[in-house]
């Protein structure tokens, strides 16, 4: 099994939409409110800043922990935000890229930089672990690491997923999708192999160390390949019976473990197959013919 | 049935993707174990689930179904937020149990195909 840890970060996710990276619903904070209610939100929602705006929502200043200690140490939680709130204050434009943002926060040594629509309404708030997030998952999950042409003809993206990574949990999986939605292929087809591809990625995240996943295409078919390392199989015919789990309480709780996986993917499959070697690993196969249309 | 009808019905609260409010809901499904959301005719359906991880969430979208329903009062942390709002699956949540909330929506006419 040859799983390759290429981690780098493309192109392509550098410069998308700063609207990938920011935090939403973070409610609307105006002048008029005491600077204790903003000390209450930005604790209970562990924000290290927020956007004051106007009753329509345009942007006017920030509260950020700085402002907050100042408050603090005045003994001044009464006051009103726009007694303390630090204005102007730099924000983006809906329409910047991830590099855009992470170069300004850099320039300004800002931690939260608010993001603006074109009639300068905040919608959301790109805070510094937002970027932290998003690359780390870009280079740990879910991302295509590498589409090639293996042959001609035939088009493989693979996907890195890591064992135990709960949070980005089916990430993999709609990335997957998404890519293949691209080459107009039957929405009956494209829930099959989505299903395949999710049940294969969730066993990898719960039993595995780690391993990737890969969607090999061709006009006939998708070949859906989910290696891992890990502990293996020890009786793979035990464990293809409906039912049948190892799945400790914690994961049940998680939503998993019905021991439905492995029989909800042959079900989906033309042709399926599993090879485990206890200890070293194990490789889900497979393959879903493609409807003409 | 529109979800605005649904969520006044469970005593609920939208708490994403409010735009779509006026989404035409016929069809419902429960369940807290992916496997069974997966392996079932869940296309198109709202879930309901006691189960507040963003999984559901990615679920929900790998099988198409359009919005979600969190029972129980279980909290929607931001990352289910954020990722419901990036795919555009309106979260609802409310106070009432799984069994409750089923039966009230039964009781209103939706069915699970
Ligand atoms: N990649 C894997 N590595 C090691 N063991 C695995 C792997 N995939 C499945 N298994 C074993 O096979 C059992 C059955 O897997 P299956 O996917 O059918 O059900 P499950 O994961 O237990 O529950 P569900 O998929 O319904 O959430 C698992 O409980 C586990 O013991
Ligand atoms: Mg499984």
């Amino acid at each position: 099994m040859d799983l390759e840890a290429t981690n780098k970060l493309e192109q392509e996710t550098l410069s998308c939409s700063v609207e990938k990276v920011m935090v939403r619903n973070i409610p609307q904070v105006t002048p008029y409110w005491q600077m204790r209610h903003v000390k209450e939100l930005m604790r209970i929602r562990r924000l290290d800043g927020v956007p004051i705006t106007d009753d329509e929502g345009h942007l006017l200043g920030i509260i950020s922990i700085s402002d907050l200690i100042i408050c603090i140490e005045n003994k001044d939680l009464e006051a009103p935000v726009s007694k303390y709130m630090t204005t102007p204050v730099k924000y983006l434009i809906l329409n910047k890229t991830l590099i855009e943002a992470l170069r300004e926060m850099n320039r300004f040594k800002f931690g939260r930089l608010p993001v603006v629509d074109d009639k300068f309404k905040v919608i959301g708030v790109v805070y510094w672990w937002s970027l932290f997030a998003f690359l780390q998952e870009a280079l740990d999950t879910g991302m295509v690491v590498k589409k090639t042409t293996p042959s001609e003809g035939v088009i493989s993206y693979t996907y890195q997923i890591l064992g135990k990574d709960f949070v980005h949990a089916g990430n993999a999986s709609l990335q997957m999708r998404k890519s293949l939605q691209q080459l107009s292929i039957d929405p009956k087809d494209l829930r099959r192999i989505g299903i395949i591809a999710y049940e294969a990625e969730m066993n990898i995240i719960i039993y595995a160390d780690r391993g990737s996943l890969q969607a090999k295409v061709n006009s006939e078919k998708v070949e859906v390949i989910a290696e891992d390392k890990g502990p293996g199989i020890p009786d793979v015919n035990l464990a293809l019976q409906e039912g049948f789990t190892t799945a400790p309480d914690y994961i049940r709780e998680m939503g998993f473990g019905a021991g439905m996986g492995l029989p909800n993917i042959k079900r989906n499959a033309d042709i399926f197959q599993v090879d485990s070697r206890v200890g070293v690993g194990t490789k889900v196969y497979a393959v879903v013919n493609l409807t003409r249309r | 049935m529109k979800l605005n009808n649904i969520i006044n019905l469970v005593k609920g609260r939208i708490c994403v993707c409010q735009h779509l409010e006026n989404l035409d809901i016929n069809k419902a499904w429960a369940a807290d174990l992916m496997s069974d959301v997966l392996a079932s005719p869940t296309e198109g359906a709202i879930l309901i689930t006691s189960l507040a991880a963003p999984q559901i969430v990615r679920t929900a979208e790998m099988v198409g179904m359009v919005g979600i329903i969190i029972v129980s009062g279980k909290k929607a942390d931001d990352t289910i937020l954020n990722l419901a709002e990036e795919l555009g699956i309106p979260i609802v949540s409310t106070d009432l149990s799984l069994f409750e909330t089923c039966g009230i929506l039964y009781y209103h006419g939706l069915r699970s195909n």
